[in-house]
């Protein structure tokens, strides 16, 4: 592990347990961040992307089972701690914002209580005072005004509850971020001031950041680094730069092509088909079924991720000779890879 | 469907042995010793009186057999009118709304409000010639409330969804959609409420039973422990007279309790979506 | 297929609530007059965020709500003066598509129900052979397939698989004005391509009108002719949308233009950032003052009337008080 990842996910594949058979919901994904990265992990519902996220903060629960892989932090994996230390891992390094957070808050407690709430749980002490400063702080990180500390959720909108959520799940100021979908069911404007507040948050102590959706769009506002996901693995992953300028997987084309512009007025171009049901993949690559540019070998065996010039890819239109063994990804934020 | 919890498995199981025990052993035991004198009074449980007899003679096994289906007639009457009042009352209150609203609701408030216990016995004591759908029907008459108040509500929450809207668009009538798109969305909530409603039923008729104040002639379970108690069947030590209706009444309650938990979960889904 | 009309004459929403003893009272929209018919068919789209009134505009316009003041017209007639039959006709004529795939369902019935409902209560069928035929063939229309979905329940399929039946509802109806409330918010922005397209394909091939509400002008800019943009209940700008996007007349339509993500460097959001600031909404003047980068004092006590340039390009704005003011009927016509 190189010294400056500050979380190493290795290998990790998710299953669902259900009545007929186990669904491989994430199949053997890696990657590596640095402090300060900022990841997009991008697919559509079904993709996987949820697990994943949930899988790398510890939070993985019946009826989904992690079946291998390690998420390190600080040395340390997070799957193989006792349920106390990874509780504290999780108060203290990796903070986690669910889709729809901002329906997890306790309607019936002031926004001040729930941060306090927060504190104590984190940080064990019971007393309120010398906590006041800090949850101003960080409610003015996120741009938001004190006078929301006495209300309750109900009189807030959306995005000032979302940008609450942020505020409370990073007190503590995590190394890690991770957030699924956190702008969904908000409007442009909004998304645009959550995502704001995200950034307020993410320079404070340099942390990275993973976050999850299906509007690559939106996405690429935010990171610097993008992850394609597709039926489980990773199929594209690289720096937002390259991506946008030169994707090679063809999902990820079709992903980029699909967001409406205003640049110009042309026609709206989707992804033909339905992405596979995650327990009855096709024989080779998951993506064939659906792909305009695949070879022969596309249907009869599955691509794995490896790195090519500037990027990892999964897909046999760019098996090159410089295919990359073992199980280590990094990508760096620069744009020499 | 939804799964059913295993709390209404086990409470209708239980239920079903109970009826089952009542009906089937009938075929092995003559039920006819129930009639007054047809043995020695007092006589404690012993292999010939599995159960006894009580101070008129009759053999309480018997008394059993017979008083049970007797309060499951009653209690089961009683629950499905009630339940066809307030669930139909509910339904037009809640999906109409206005005036018929209010007033269904001044007077289902207010009849909520008054101890049961007191309507009860005035209905009871004035009433000649009490019989069993009588009886069902006096305490029907106080248990509709909260079916109606239970239907009411989930109809106003359904009302506004957006799928009666498409039901609008694709031109079905107002009574249509009540029918057709409200209705079987409220089914879990009419089978919990139904069972809730036999429940208080009963409840309510061994109370008004064990004041005496039941049906003339029909020896059923309230009515034994009404006569245990006359004839002070705890001082002389004839536990066989009040054990058996208390055991009896107890696990027909904790019967219809279970299913109404495990009926509860199916009308509260939880609403998660995602994978 | 003769021709219909709808039209809203200086209709206004005003919710009241009475919350413990405070009186509180909301003006969801303003009084606004707005003329839909079916001459030409077009994809009119009404953009706003939330509390601009863009929902309530739709629900007024599906008559599933009555307005606080003025009327809503189906063919002449106003919404609650309708008889059985005009009221029938009005339901089939204008027909809604909702922003959740999932509500719109009644999840106790397969999806087949929600198709076979309009073709039985609007006698679209003559019997149940051509009722399956008309059902196969909408479902194909919209890239679906019929051995695949019909016979499921909703939650055995997708959002945007439950979406396109909803499309393929409209198909059997046979509307000629359809109000799509956000059709495609909820749905992976993968698919809203194939949505939207559905929704043009409707225009063009089916001469049917739509009424597009979104939050993302992206998608009403790819979509439609005419724009309209709303703000806390009122109309700040309205005209063709091709010249509304590329050349922005009102501070908040250069807003929400701007916070448009684009996955270009080019046009990052990092140049600008979100005005926020949150005071409290003027009675008397307009909305949109406390955000707004050009307002002066005088904004705040008077509202700004729609001014009118060529084409029928209305903006409610003090930058552009010297041009002419546009009449109600200006308004009612631009669409």
């Amino acid at each position: 592990m190189s010294t400056d990842a500050v979380v190493q996910v290795s290998n990790v594949s998710v299953e669902y347990e259900t009545k007929a058979s186990n669904i491989l919901a994430v199949n053997e994904v890696s990657f590596e961040l640095a402090h300060g990265q900022k990841l997009g992990i991008v697919g559509e519902s079904g993709s996987g992307k949820s697990t994943l996220g949930t899988a790398i903060c510890g939070l993985t629960r019946f009826p989904a089972r992690i079946t291998s892989g390690s998420v390190q932090i600080g040395g340390k994996n997070l799957l193989e701690m006792s349920s106390s230390e990874r509780r504290l891992t999780m108060l203290r390094d990796v903070a986690y914002i669910p889709q729809a957070a901002m329906n997890s808050l306790n309607p019936s407690m002031r926004i001040r209580d729930q941060f306090l709430d927060a504190l104590a749980r984190g940080t064990k002490k019971k007393a309120r005072a010398g906590f006041e400063d800090l949850i101003e702080s960080r409610l003015l990180r996120v741009g938001l005004d004190l006078s929301l500390l006495n209300r309750h959720p109900h009189e807030l909108s959306g995005g000032q509850k979302q940008r609450i959520v942020i505020a409370i799940a990073t007190i503590l100021s995590p190394k890690i971020i991770v957030a699924d979908e956190p702008t969904s069911a908000l409007d442009v404007i909004i998304q645009r001031q959550v995502l704001q507040s995200l950034s307020e948050v993410q320079k404070v102590n340099n942390a990275a950041v993973i976050l999850i959706g299906h509007d690559i769009g939106l996405l690429a506002q935010f990171v610097d680094t993008l992850a394609i996901m597709y039926a489980g693995k990773i199929v594209e992953l690289g720096s937002l730069e390259t991506l946008l300028t030169s994707p090679q997987h063809p999902y990820t084309k079709k992903l980029i092509a699909s967001v409406p512009t205003i640049l110009k007025r042309e026609t709206l171009i989707g992804i033909p088909g339905l992405p596979p049901s995650l327990n009855d993949l096709p024989i080779g690559c998951s993506f064939q079924p659906r792909c305009t540019e695949q070879i022969d070998k596309c249907a009869i065996s599955r691509p794995e991720l490896v790195k090519i010039t500037n990027r990892h890819v999964a897909c046999w239109l760019h098996d090159s000779e410089n295919t990359f063994e073992g199980t280590l990804i990094n990508v760096r934020k620069d744009k020499n890879v | 469907m939804k799964k059913l919890t295993i709390s209404f498995y086990l409470g209708l199981s239980l239920f079903v042995a109970l009826i089952l025990f009542v009906y089937a052993t009938r075929f092995f035991y003559d039920t006819s010793l129930v009639a007054i004198g047809s043995k020695m009074p007092y006589l404690p449980p012993s292999s010939n009186e599995l159960l006894g007899s009580d101070s008129f003679g009759r053999d309480m096994l018997a008394s059993i057999l017979i008083g049970t289906p007797l309060t499951f007639q009653v209690g089961i009457l009683g629950g499905s009118i009630g339940l066809f009042i307030g669930a139909t009352l509910g339904l037009i209150s809640g999906y109409f709304g206005g005036k018929i609203d209010t007033f269904i609701r001044i007077i289902s408030d207010s009849l909520v409000t008054i101890p049961s216990i007191a309507i009860l016995l005035v209905a009871a004591l004035n009433i000649e010639n009490l019989t069993r759908l009588s009886l069902a029907v006096i305490v029907a008459g106080l248990s509709w409330m909260y079916p109606a108040r239970t239907i009411r509500a989930q109809v106003l929450s359904l009302k506004n969804k957006d799928f009666i809207k498409i039901c609008r668009a694709n031109g079905q009538g107002e009574v249509d959609i009540l029918f057709r798109d409200v209705m079987p969305n409220l089914m879990p909530y009419l089978a919990s409420t139904y069972v809730l409603s036999v429940f208080t039923t009963m409840i309510a008729t061994v109370g008004l039973e064990s004041l005496g104040l039941g049906v003339e002639g029909d020896y059923s379970l309230g009515t034994i422990l009404y006569w245990s108690q006359r004839k002070a069947a705890v001082v002389t030590g004839t536990w066989w007279w009040y054990a058996p209706p208390i055991l009896m009444l107890t696990l027909i309650f904790l019967a219809l309790l279970l299913m109404s938990i495990g009926l509860d979960k199916v009308a509260r889904p939880s609403d998660s979506a995602k994978v | 297929m003769s021709d219909f009309s709808l039209s809203l004459n200086e209709v206004s929403k005003t919710y009241r609530s009475r919350s413990g003893k405070a009186k509180s009272e909301v003006k969801a929209l303003l009084p606004i007059s707005l003329e839909i018919s079916g001459h030409t068919p077009k994809v009119i789209a009404v953009a706003g965020e939330s509390g601009s009134g863009k929902t309530t505009l739709a629900s007024l316009l599906l008559g599933f709500q009555p307005p606080t003041s003025g009327t809503v017209d189906f063919n002449g007639v106003p919404l609650t003066a309708l008889s059985k039959e005009q009221r029938n006709d009005f339901r089939r004529t204008v027909q809604p598509v909702l922003q959740d795939p999932f509500s719109s369902y009644n999840q106790f019935y397969k999806i087949d129900h929600v198709l076979e409902m309009p073709l039985k209560n609007y006698g679209l069928a003559k019997n149940s052979d051509e009722s399956s035929l008309l059902i196969r063939n909408a479902l194909s229309e919209v890239g679906l397939i019929p051995e695949q979905t019909l016979g499921r329940y909703p939650s055995q399929l997708s959002g945007g698989q439950r979406q396109r039946i909803m499309l393929a509802r409209l198909l059997l109806c046979k509307p000629r004005l359809i109000v799509a409330d956000e059709p495609v918010s909820m749905i992976d922005s993968s698919y809203r391509a194939i949505i939207l397209s559905m929704l043009l394909k409707l225009k063009t091939e089916y001469k049917i009108n739509i009424l597009y509400i979104t939050h993302d002008v992206a998608t009403a800019y790819q979509i439609s002719d005419k724009l309209i943009v709303l703000y806390k209940g009122r109309v700040v700008e309205v005209g063709d949308t091709k010249s509304i996007v590329e050349r922005p007349k009102h501070p908040y339509t250069e807003s929400l233009i701007s916070s448009i993500p684009v996955p270009d460097r080019i046009r990052s959001w990092d140049k600008e950032s979100a005005v926020i600031q949150h005071g409290l909404l003027n009675e008397t003047g307009c909305e949109y003052t406390d955000h707004c980068q050009h307002a002066i004092p005088q904004c705040k006590n008077d509202v700004p009337s729609l001014r009118r340039f060529e084409n029928n390009h209305l903006v409610a704005c003090r930058l552009y008080e010297n041009s002419p003011a546009a009449q109600p009927s200006d308004l009612a016509k631009t669409v």
